[in-house]
């Protein structure tokens, strides 16, 4: 069923939404003006591309949850 | 408004002033430009995350029917808030704790006291999400007691994951702030370890306490369940602050300074 993806789309959406963010910000778009930061994190696209790998895992598991709900709905069509 | 000396950047001027209001935006604010243009991408945000979070609770109120339903939104939207209230409230009147702040201006259009309806909203969706993926990953969670850790462990560790994006960026587009310097802690990507550690813990506890008290309605009933579960919610709330408290406190050396956290 479709509803059994539901639940999964809003973490997909939220993702999205702060990759979107995220490019905005290491693209230049909004200075930070967080003293803690300087020189510490630079916003360069090296970094960038880092906290996208960082979230490989998650995208793996949210990929192999996926998997298993066709899985799941198609053993039921059949059954 | 500088409170505190350990701090690497001061709490809002007016956060506390503006502490109990459902919308901090005014009519000041909007002459300000620098805000006013932040203001149509902040209700857009609210509507997405509201939306999502019906989406959501249609899907929890098919599968668990209303009362659980209800449990898990009214469970998780008030243990998260309020642990990150009592957090951010507490620190503002202990000047050496360690915390953070939410900006009014940039986090979330509607509010529920220090902290965005969104937030809350988004502790929401991402607990139940998380806990039905690692319920399809591992269809044990209903079965065995080490069938829910497993679920539960899977589910506070993808959260977690996400988080290791969503705060770096966030706070370096100003969304919130933690407000600790460099020497105070230990940093990973920008941001204090202990915010990871409250990450899994929330989802992972939550998730454990949801299934488990929901499964004493048969023996008590729905009112009765309902109150164990509202109390213990509470008392969950506190040692899970305390948890990450003591953790804090046991690592703080590492940064040698100890002082910084009490």
């Amino acid at each position: 069923m479709k509803r059994d993806y539901f639940p999964i789309i809003p973490i997909v959406v939220f993702m999205a939404l702060m990759l979107l963010i995220g490019s905005s910000v290491f693209n230049g778009g909004i200075v930070n003006t967080q003293p803690q930061f300087a020189g510490t994190f630079p916003l360069d696209s090296f970094k960038y591309l880092v906290l996208n790998l960082i979230e490989l895992p998650a995208i793996i598991i949210v990929m192999y949850a996926i998997y298993k709900i066709k899985k799941e709905n198609k053993n039921k069509t059949n059954a | 408004m500088i409170i505190g000396v350990f701090m690497g950047y001061p709490y809002q001027a007016d956060w506390w002033y503006k502490y109990f209001w459902f919308i901090k935006i005014d009519a000041t604010n909007m002459a300000d430009p620098t805000i006013a243009v932040t203001v149509p991408a902040m209700i857009i945000m609210d509507i997405v995350v509201y939306m999502l979070s019906i989406l959501t609770f249609y899907h929890s109120y098919k599968n668990f029917g209303l009362w659980k339903s209800v449990l898990f939104l009214g469970g998780s939207f008030f243990y998260t808030g309020l642990e990150e209230i009592i957090w951010m409230t507490f620190g503002y009147f202990n000047p050496s704790f360690p915390t953070y702040q939410f900006n009014y201006y940039k986090a979330g259009f509607t509010w529920f006291l220090c902290i965005p309806v969104a937030t809350c909203l988004g502790w929401y969706f991402l607990a139940y999400g998380c806990f039905y993926i690692g319920e399809k990953i591992f269809n044990s969670w209903n079965k065995t007691n080490w069938g829910l850790v497993k679920t539960a462990t899977v589910a506070g560790l993808l959260a977690m994951n996400i988080d290791l994006m969503v705060d770096p960026f966030a706070v370096r587009n100003e969304q919130w702030y933690w407000l600790s310097t460099q020497s105070e802690t230990i940093w990973i990507l920008g941001i204090p370890y202990s915010n990871f550690i409250g990450w899994f813990l929330l989802i992972f506890l939550f998730a454990i306490f949801w299934k488990k008290v929901t499964d004493l309605k048969p023996k008590y009933g729905a009112t009765k369940t309902t109150i164990i579960f509202s109390v213990g919610l509470m008392g969950l709330l506190f040692m899970t602050i305390g948890i990450i408290f003591i953790i804090s406190i046991i690592f703080s050396p590492f940064n040698g300074t100890i002082i910084g956290f009490m």
